[in-house]
């Protein structure tokens, strides 16, 4: 086993030293690139009071390769799809090695407070939210409450 | 080298299979597309050629469960086939007769797996075998 | 910046004249507008691809390989392999300002995909940092006698991971027999054994680096310790003396992509001046070959075969700190400290009255500068065959897509008036890249219905290749 990069083990300390509210990001103890990951829905948006559980991998060439990030938790958002799976430009195209775990789980808490539905990833959600947004916005409420509630 | 989690792995085995990466001889998906924790696959093996699997599509059904990939994955056929490490009753591929399951590496894949099969189908032993009637399934 | 290939032509312009030019030669077949069309984008790929060779063996890109767009064999393939590998050992001989002419932690061949010698080149110039051994710590308290003592027990190489999961169980035979032909299983198919072969090749390469870097390590410890039984100032070797190494450590820098320590100056960013290692700075590449972002509008990934090639593209790399395009670095070495390799030897470095890194001794410079300006060391410099690669990849691209305008005719002209068998096109259509694997399960499976099928699909193949051959020996003569 390499020993971990020097990066990844000062990343982890100052998460835990200095944590960003809201989110906490806790490294699997036998695999220290593995992280499990929650996000509280941000206030104001449809995901408010909900827990959301991720997990995040780095992966061997992080940081010249974005960390891979998906939700568990289940989600009625455009952006994400059935499997977690998230449509987010930083974790793609514009992924910079200067960004870090804290800033991406930022832009993925961002990305719940508003959503891009003419970037969809779940396309059949997309459509609802385009069509019916208030009805949309209603599931995704609903759907926080009934899979994303603090136990 | 940093051990790549199984949903990670699966993730990445999903796309290469959606995207059609992989081998034309062989592909993969997931059962269900809702199934969060991703443990139910399906798979198709072109039989190959100059053997009596010829022209033939097998479809397969593979389970990954918890341990996947530092343990193999379980993987049964649901059509019928004539081969010595698939039971007869069930479908079922039985690890003690197929090498890739017995001595499973965590660098395996479920391509791997299907691609090994295609290459059982084809050994010299196999390839010959009475098959089944086309379309008949377990 | 000698090493960038020249641009393009203007490729609409080359699109529009070959597909003048090769329309002629395809059989224009009512009703199958959908091939003719794959064929001509095929063929005015050709155009272009043999526009932009003709461009780059003008330049300096083609190099000693000659053309780069023609195939390479194995073997070839292999030698250059091993001796980019060759060029990846950090030798302490090789040292530049206390630093050396390659990386010390990059272990996975992917990273450092670099042109190795253009960046040895710009370090021997001075236009790049040396790739310098990183402190993983750094305290500014540390006295003198300390720093020299943990410097002086920096290795040349981090260590390698002993197992790398890619190479687990794959045979890698004597080391000092170059000839490994013995360890492929010949009972596989032709491609199996490519891949085989590949899979072995990259395991003993990685082996090999391993005791290359590691007889490296054994005869610098070996100069140190002789240098021990010296008092200082006796030996004149390139071991750097404590002066230089205090002077580099004491204002040790942290890097913000790798958050390891290295010595100042370090690279800086032309847009906005942030600092990046050497190491760090040579793993930073264009991504990989692909399709607009926009054009991939629906979840759904599309056929890569309906897809014009052209489209291809690949964007420069962006700043990494502030998303500027073209990212690319200045270095700004200090004048009195040139040792190593054109300078003095490192052993007599006596340190210098005035500290290097007085506030008025770093370049004060405002506004950033352009990609072009020859100080600047872009990313792209680094990887001169980018351009290379998108074309190959477009060639690539445009081969399927022959390929599958060839199926497509062939099943016209089999079954004039009729669609292709619904099951079969959809059991082997959509996933055969290459001709042959689907024109054995089709002309058999169904070979009794139509005798004249395989003949007649030879036929048609034969014509596209042709087109494509004319259209290849057109634009040879222009």
């Amino acid at each position: 086993m390499a020993s971990l990069p020097k990066r990844i083990i000062k990343e982890t300390e100052r998460l835990v030293s200095d944590p960003v509210p809201g989110i906490t990001a806790i490294p699997h103890e036998d695999n220290l690139r593995y992280f499990e990951v929650t996000i509280e829905g941000p206030e104001q948006s449809p995901y408010e009071n909900g827990v959301f559980g991720l997990e995040l991998f780095l992966p061997d060439d992080y940081p010249m390769e974005a960390p891979k990030v998906r939700f568990l938790t289940k989600i009625y958002h455009p952006n994400i799809d059935r499997l977690g799976r998230i449509c987010l430009d930083v974790l793609k195209t514009n992924w910079s090695p200067a960004l870090q775990i804290r800033t991406v789980l930022l832009s993925v808490q961002a990305l719940l407070a508003s959503p891009n539905p003419n970037d969809p990833l779940a396309n059949d959600v997309a459509e609802d939210w385009l069509q019916h947004e208030d009805a949309a916005i209603a599931k995704a409420r609903e759907w926080t409450k009934l899979y994303a509630t603090r136990q | 080298m940093s051990k790549v989690p199984r949903s990670f792995r699966l993730l990445e085995e999903l796309e290469k299979g959606e995207k059609g990466l992989g081998p034309e001889s062989c592909s993969y998906g997931l059962a269900d597309s809702d199934d969060i924790a991703m443990v139910h696959w399906n798979g198709t093996i072109l039989g190959p050629p100059h053997s009596n699997h010829e022209n033939r599509i097998y479809s397969v059904a593979l389970e990954c469960d918890e341990g996947y990939p530092d343990q193999p994955p379980k993987i049964k056929f649901l059509s019928k086939i004539n081969l010595p490490c698939v039971n007869q009753t069930t479908g079922e591929v039985e690890s003690d007769r197929f090498e890739t399951l017995k001595n499973w590496k965590r660098s395996y894949t479920m391509e791997t797996v299907l691609l090994d099969l295609r290459k059982e189908m084809a050994f010299p032993a196999n390839k010959k075998l009475p098959q089944p009637p086309e379309g008949s399934t377990f | 910046m000698g090493n960038v290939p020249g641009k393009l032509e203007d490729e609409s312009s080359v699109r529009a004249k070959r597909s003048m030019s090769t329309s002629a030669a395809l059989p224009n077949r009512a009703g199958n507008g959908n091939a003719t069309n794959r064929s001509l984008r095929t063929s005015s790929m050709v155009g272009t691809i043999l526009n932009a060779r003709r461009h780059s063996e003008s330049s300096e890109v083609a190099g000693e390989a000659g053309n780069p767009y023609k195939r390479k064999s194995t073997k070839e393939k292999e030698r250059l392999k091993e001796r980019h590998v060759k060029q990846l050992i950090v030798k302490f001989s090789e040292t530049v300002d206390g630093g050396f002419l390659a990386p010390f932690g990059s272990s996975s061949l992917e990273k450092v995909d670099y042109d190795a010698g253009v960046v040895k080149t710009l370090i021997l110039e001075r236009r790049l940092a040396p790739f310098y051994t990183p402190l993983q710590d750094f305290d500014e308290s540390w006295t003198r006698q300390e720093l020299i003592k943990i410097v002086d027990g920096l290795p040349l190489h981090a260590a390698f991971n002993e197992n790398v999961e890619a190479f687990e169980g794959v045979p890698v035979g004597n080391l000092s027999q170059s000839d490994f032909e013995h360890l492929i299983d010949k009972s596989l198919s032709r491609r199996e054994q490519r891949r085989m072969r590949n899979k072995i090749f990259n395991a003993r390469l990685y082996q090999k680096r391993l005791r290359w870097q590691e007889r490296e390590n054994e005869k610098f410890l070996e100069l140190k310790l002789d240098a021990k039984k010296l008092p200082e100032g006796q030996h004149k070797t390139l071991l750097p003396s404590d002066d230089l190494k205090a002077d580099l450590y004491s204002h040790a820098t942290e890097c913000p992509i790798c958050f390891l320590h290295y010595p100042q100056p370090i690279n800086l960013s032309r847009c906005c001046l942030q600092p990046i290692c050497s190491e760090c700075f040579v793993q930073i590449k264009r991504q990989e070959p692909h399709f607009p972002h926009d054009s991939e509008d629906s979840g759904t990934p599309a056929d890569e075969e309906e897809k014009d090639p052209n489209l291809l593209t690949s964007e420069p790399t962006n700043c990494p700190y502030c998303a500027t395009p073209d990212y690319g670095v200045i270095y700004e070495p200090v004048s009195t400290r040139r040792v190593g390799i054109h300078g003095i030897t490192p052993s007599s470095y006596v340190h210098q009255e005035k500290p290097f890194l007085q506030e008025s001794d770093v370049p004060i410079r405002r506004g950033s500068l352009a990609a072009s300006d020859r100080k600047v060391v872009t990313s792209d410099s680094l990887r001169p065959d980018w351009q290379i690669k998108l074309n190959k990849e477009r060639m690539r691209l445009a081969r399927r897509s022959a390929n599958a305008t060839a199926i497509h005719v062939s099943n016209q002209l089999v079954t004039p008036g009729h669609q292709m068998s619904p099951t079969i096109s959809a059991q082997t259509a959509p996933r055969s890249n290459t001709h042959s694997d689907f024109a054995t399960p089709h002309a058999q499976l169904h070979g009794s219905m139509w005798p004249p099928n395989a003949t007649a699909t030879e036929i048609e193949n034969q014509m596209i290749e042709q087109a494509i051959k004319l259209s290849l020996a057109e634009s040879g003569k222009n």
